[in-house]
């Protein structure tokens, strides 16, 4: 009998072990990207890495500012394209929690959701590219915003949902009218859950690579307009880092480093804030 | 309140700026069906395609630009690809290895000028650490090697041609393009001339299902599996290879030398007269000391080039380059591996040049 | 004097009145624009299948169900057949899936049930949720120039033709982007499970992992089995890193060392190649088989978690 006992403890105490190590594990591919990236690029970064144009084959030195300025740009406009659209759409959503379209729509986020990123670029290289004969960054963005919406609306409606109906209400029964019950009490309540969606949302595109190759296309010269095509970091990651160049591989190391560290940083203040702005009823 | 007029602010900025941005794109899209030319103002050229020339067209349109202030956006996306973006009118020009054949010319619907650049080897490129010595390859080796038949380095065959080397018992990793390209046509051309069984299993394109081996994406791609994987071999631009520092063959040509890929075996197989259109192959070449794997690689533009409602500006800046690409821009060519044009092909070149129109009239006197 | 205020006043009501009218019609607009908004994210979603479906019909007329099962692809000859990948999306979606879930049902038990709170806990929280972070063309790049020299020398000691790229490389890459998927919502379905089930299992003498077999898992077992295939559908779509690392060949794969292709990477490298009308479209019937595959995988996962949380 102490046997038996002694054996089942000695069998949870191996499984509590197991599952110790495994998680423990799980963290060493993450340090060593973490660790590689950072020693590979730290030495390629300084200011002329910043604020120079890449070299013709063969030259030694150039930056990546095109691709650095190129990336905000793209991916500020897909931002500003996808906000207003992704908030409205999860408002809707909160609020019609059982009707016909509000199924439909749950459904065809959750199917964006899932929409490979490829397949996203080939759909926008149909709907923008080929019409306008050009690629361009905008197209890209557009991309990008088709990629970002389904996690603003879905973080915006679950947000708004965490609401107590008492709010809304309390609102309405003064006499306010429904828009600013909506966008002045409601939505500012659920502001952190709102915001930390978008910038999560920003977080996960700002690397997207495959939307972007048959859209920004990529480009090496420096450029802001946005009917133009554009490079972007993860676009020169990708391109850099499949050429047989030392001197491009620096370049993809120091842009893997600057990309992971403003994902990291969007990471950080999507942390801050949904600390700082808790919900609390 | 504090926040509320904060996210108001936002909300209105961001719809401002959306609304904006819808109307610019509406205006585009306006546009465009007023057909105006997709790729923007007149200072910047955007082209695509072929990755074998890139390294010299980087270097030339960099020249350029100090010249000109004329801005040139290359994207090596591959020769399939600059013909496909071409023929969509997403970019001013293509450059292709290879010529267009009959589906490509009957998809552009209008006629396409193929501008020879330059012409350039492409070498066969090995990553054997041991072996010191430079390889020779003979046209049926190289051809069983590729169709799978000798997988190992120390194979008799290749021994036999090898005398005194010293072959390492390793497997042979063949390494080929993924995507499309001008440089699998020039050597899958010269494999279906040289070999019956490779001509009829294989064939000859710009993309071919390979019976064996792995894909890399671009001249870039291959020539980095070939760096990365030991007893890999593969076939890369000599541009490429020279500036990486890799390993070649020697390949025997028809008149049964061995050649070293360079600029004078090139520039030898290359020294042809060429017919009114340019479209020529110079794969196993006549010349006792040519190299038989090198071709041309063509700027493809359409002949008239008032499409899309392009300014005239624009169609001159694109043939002033092209033209500057023939004459002046062929002294980048030697220091980056490429064989310039010869006299003659400069000649046919410029001619061909020239009958490019705008509203059927000549552009460049 | 008086009769000035009373003026005063009846404009005063007539502006409020007015005010109002325009409240109403900012009301109207703004719920109409709610439900014309979530209208075309319908109209966006229906407009996607449909660009694809248009798109591929050259191939789908000319090819059939071929299409599916056809061995080679073969542009040249304009053979296309994408048994081939359809193979190397499956084996490297599976072999990933393989390799994850015992990291990722580890921590979901680690975070879970044995240290739901503390320092540790925390860290590889933020730890799993950074690896869902990184991009993948960064994992890509890590893997072309770290896993890949890793993979080669141990196919060089098993005596296998050393790629170093291929299904095996892009596999374990795809099974470390993938872990954070079923993980926290393992970790979420794990904490659902009432505290009473656990407490009456306790009181009956279990033990701490007979409490995790016998009740925690039993209970959660649609949930995690939701995170088992939102990491699928993740594993299917994931483009460049793989793309990087899987060697881009045509022929069937013998072995999992063997290098191949998947769907979304053929994709990627032959796009803007495809210079044939039926090369195109066969790509873009690639790109709607994906679409549809990988709907179907999310929208059965969702289905899971929602009749589980509710």
């Amino acid at each position: 009998m102490a046997q038996n006992i002694k054996y089942r403890l000695g069998k949870s105490r191996a499984f509590k072990g197991v599952i110790i190590t495994f998680s423990m594990l799980c963290t060493i591919p993450l340090m060593l990207i973490l660790f590689y990236i950072f020693r590979e690029g730290i030495t390629k970064i300084n200011w002329d890495f910043l604020t120079n144009l890449p070299k013709p084959v063969g030259e030694t030195g150039g930056g990546i500012l095109n691709a650095l300025v190129g990336s905000l740009l793209i991916v500020f406009y897909a931002a500003l394209i996808a906000i207003p659209f992704g908030i409205m759409g999860g408002i809707y959503l909160s609020e019609n929690k059982k009707n016909w379209l509000g199924y439909w729509v749950r459904l065809s986020v959750d199917v964006l959701q899932g929409t490979p990123s490829i397949v996203v670029g080939i759909v926008i290289y149909f709907w923008i590219v080929k019409p306008l004969g050009t690629f361009s960054a905008l197209s890209g963005s557009i991309a990008l915003a088709v990629m970002m919406l389904p996690i603003i609306v879905r973080s915006t409606e679950e947000t708004l949902k965490l609401l107590p109906s008492s709010l809304k209400e309390a609102g309405l029964a003064l006499g306010l009218p429904y828009h600013k019950v909506m966008l002045r009490i409601v939505l500012p309540c659920g502001f952190s859950g709102v915001l930390s969606g978008i910038i999560l949302a920003v977080a996960r595109i700002a690397g997207e690579t495959a939307p972007l190759l048959f859209t920004a296309f990529g480009n090496p010269y420096f450029t802001t307009d946005a009917s133009k095509p554009m490079q972007s970091l993860p676009l020169l990651i990708f391109n850099y880092a499949t050429s047989p160049y030392d001197e491009w591989h620096d370049l993809a190391w120091g842009a893997a480093l600057i990309l992971l560290l403003w994902i990291l940083l969007l990471n950080i203040i999507t942390k801050i804030i949904t600390r700082r702005w808790k919900i609390q009823f | 309140m504090k926040i509320s007029s904060k996210i108001k602010k936002v909300l209105f900025t961001a719809l401002v700026i959306v609304v904006a941005g819808i109307t610019i794109q509406g205006c585009n899209s306006g546009d465009s069906g007023k057909e105006t030319p997709g790729t923007g103002d007149d200072n910047t050229l955007l082209g695509a395609g072929s990755t074998f020339v890139y390294p010299l067209f980087s270097k030339q349109f960099s020249e350029y630009n100090k010249l000109t202030g004329l801005k040139i956006n290359y994207q090596s996306i591959g020769s399939g690809g600059g013909i496909l973006q071409l023929t969509n009118k997403t970019v001013d020009f293509g450059d292709s290895d290879a010529p267009l054949n009959e589906e490509q010319a009957k998809n552009m619907g209008v006629e396409a000028l193929h501008i020879p650049m330059c012409s350039g080897a492409v070498v066969v490129s090995y990553n054997l650490s041991d072996v010191k010595d430079t390889l020779k390859l003979s046209p049926e080796v190289l051809a069983d090697i590729f169709l799978g038949k000798i997988s190992k380095w120390n194979n008799a065959k290749i021994a036999a041609i090898n005398a005194g080397v010293n072959l390492p018992a390793t497997t042979i990793v063949i390494a080929h393009r993924s995507d499309g390209s001008g440089t699998t046509n020039i050597f899958t051309d010269y494999l279906a001339k040289v070999s019956e069984e490779w001509k009829t299993k294989v064939g000859k394109g710009s993309s071919v299902n390979w019976p064996a081996g792995l894909g890399g994406k671009g001249n870039e791609g291959v020539a980095g599996l070939v760096k990365q994987t030991p007893g890999a071999i593969g076939y890369i631009e000599l541009a490429y290879a020279m500036q990486n520092k890799m390993a070649f063959a020697k390949i025997q040509n028809k008149s049964g030398n061995f050649i070293t890929p360079n600029l004078a075996s090139t520039s030898a197989a290359s020294n042809i007269t060429l017919p009114a259109d340019s479209k020529v192959s110079l794969t196993n070449t006549e010349a006792a000391e040519g190299y038989p794997i090198s071709g041309f690689t063509w700027a493809l533009i359409y002949k008239e080039q008032n499409y899309n409602n392009r300014s005239e500006v624009k169609a001159k800046n694109l043939l002033k380059l092209l033209l500057w690409n023939i004459h002046e821009g062929q002294q980048y060519c030697e220091t980056l591996h490429y064989a310039p044009l010869s006299p003659a092909a400069v000649i046919v070149a410029e001619t061909i040049l020239k009958s490019a129109t705008y509203n059927g009239k000549t552009i460049l006197e | 004097m008086g009769n000035f205020l009373i003026i005063r006043m009846e404009i005063w009501k007539n502006i409020k009145i007015k005010r109002s009218f325009r409240h109403i019609r900012m009301e109207k607009i703004f719920r109409s624009s709610l439900v014309l908004i979530a209208l075309s994210l319908l109209v966006l979603v229906f407009a996607f299948m449909l660009t694809l479906i248009i798109q591929s019909l050259p191939s789908i007329k000319t090819l059939g169900f071929g299409f599916l099962y056809g061995k080679t692809w073969d542009p040249v000859a304009n053979i296309y057949g994408t048994y081939p990948f359809l193979l190397g999306t499956l084996l490297t979606s599976f072999l990933a899936l393989l390799i994850s879930i015992p990291f990722s049902f580890s921590i979901a038990i680690f975070l879970g049930e044995y240290y739901p709170r503390g320092w540790f806990s925390e860290f590889l929280k933020n730890a799993i949720e950074l690896i869902a972070a990184i991009p993948s063309v960064i994992y890509g790049f890590w893997g072309l120039f770290v896993l890949v020299p890793i993979v080669r020398s141990i196919e060089i000691k098993m005596g296998i033709t050393p790629y170093g790229i291929g299904i095996f490389t892009s596999s374990v890459i795809l099974a470390i982007m993938i872990i954070p998927y079923a993980a926290s919502l393992g970790r979420e379905m794990i904490r659902m499970v009432p505290a009473d089930l656990k407490e009456a299992a306790y009181s009956l003498g279990a033990t701490r992992w007979e409490v995790i077999r016998m009740v925690i898992i039993p209970y959660s077992k649609s949930g995690l089995f939701a995170g088992i295939l939102l990491s699928l559908g993740r594993a299917l779509g994931e483009t460049m890193a793989v793309t990087m690392v899987i060697g881009n060949t045509s022929i069937i794969p013998q072995s999992i060392f063997d290098p191949g292709n998947t769907m979304a990477s053929v994709i990627a490298n032959e796009f803007t190649e495809a210079a044939s009308t039926l090369y195109l479209s066969s790509l873009i019937e690639l790109g709607l088989i994906l679409f549809l595959v990988t709907v179907v995988i999310n929208i059965i996962g969702k289905k899971v978690i929602s009749r589980f949380t509710q």
